[in-house]
């Protein structure tokens, strides 16, 4: 049977639609099991098992399993896609504002990034020790952090020496870790709010000023 | 990683049994371990230089803070991930950070 070309270009978009079509469900597909995994982590601190995920997004056990080699692969693309959205969700915002502003900028946007990605965080922290990819993870998100206070604090940061600045950084980065938030919303039961206004004093404190001292 | 009983019964120089006669079990053996480290970070870490300037006292505080960290830093982790499932550990961790809270109201008195 000969095929004209006019009959091969009107049937290769369907095709391709096709194709697409279905690898935009196989995406969708698994963003919905992502979503059901950070879901079951924000109500239970535990590793969720996959029976569960898949309950909850509503997929086979074996859905799953055809998406992400193991349970650990999920993880990792779990970090990644929560990776994705904390950058999506938080750009920098006020970076040309005065200090107090780009202050309760930063922190509210970190908080906000901590509020979502604390429960992830923690079995991370706890189911993930072991492995090298997970790892890597970690180290990227801490390094975000940290490029986001030089964006941020700029002017600040740049009144001091090298081995200041770093260590600067690395004290900030502690103060607004994760596992920091955790502590001022659960431990001591702050609300958001208040949880800021902490974050932003000790920040303010501990930044130095860009006018030269007085007198 | 938490040992398991045979391997805190090889490290002791025990047996198995030996541990299960003096521990109903493993998180009783875990908060029984919170206790002694809880005794001993308390002798490790009593205030010093709490009437010294502000350099001194920071320098103090700062230096029995990291000790304690850098020994107990392994088993507060293990704490840290086992809370969740325990009341008992959980009012542990909350008596540590208790203390921590009340050393620096005592070294940070005047500021």
């Amino acid at each position: 049977m000969k095929t004209s070309e006019a009959d091969l270009s009107a049937k290769q978009p369907n095709k391709r639609g096709r194709i697409d079509g279905r690898r935009l469900r196989s995406e969708r597909t698994k963003q919905l099991i992502l979503e059901a995994f950070l879901g079951l982590l924000r109500e239970s601190p535990s590793m969720p098992t996959a029976a569960q995920i898949a309950e909850r997004a509503g997929y086979s056990v074996r859905s799953v399993f055809e998406r992400f080699a193991d349970l650990n692969a999920l993880r990792v693309a779990a970090v990644d896609y929560q990776l994705a959205q904390a950058a999506a969700l938080a750009p920098p915002r006020h970076v040309d504002g005065d200090r107090q502003t780009r202050i309760r900028s930063q922190v509210e946007t970190r908080a906000g990034t901590c509020e979502r990605g604390v429960a992830l965080w923690r079995v991370l922290l706890s189911t993930g020790a072991e492995s090298e990819e997970l790892k890597l993870r970690l180290r990227i998100a801490r390094q975000r952090t940290i490029d986001r206070f030089e964006i941020m604090y700029r002017p600040e940061l740049s009144t001091l020496g090298d081995a200041e600045r770093r260590h600067l950084l690395i004290a900030l980065e502690a103060l607004t870790d994760m596992e920091s938030w955790a502590r001022l919303r659960e431990f001591f039961d702050l609300s958001f709010e208040e949880a800021c206004l902490v974050w932003v004093r000790a920040i303010d404190r501990l930044l130095p000023g860009t006018q030269p001292a007085q007198g | 990683m938490l040992p398991t009983a045979a391997k805190l019964a090889e490290r002791a120089g025990c047996s198995v049994r030996s541990i299960f006669e003096r521990f109903p079990d493993m998180r009783g053996l875990q908060v029984a371990a919170a206790d002694y480290a809880i005794q001993q970070v308390v002798a490790m870490a009593a205030p010093r230089d709490g009437g010294g300037d502000r350099a001194a006292r920071i320098k103090s505080h700062v230096n029995t803070r990291a000790r304690a960290s850098e020994h107990w830093l392994p088993l507060w982790r293990a704490l840290m991930a086992l809370q969740d499932d325990s009341v008992e550990l959980k009012a542990r961790t909350r008596a540590m950070r208790e203390r921590v809270l009340s050393l620096m109201e005592h070294m940070y008195g005047p500021e």
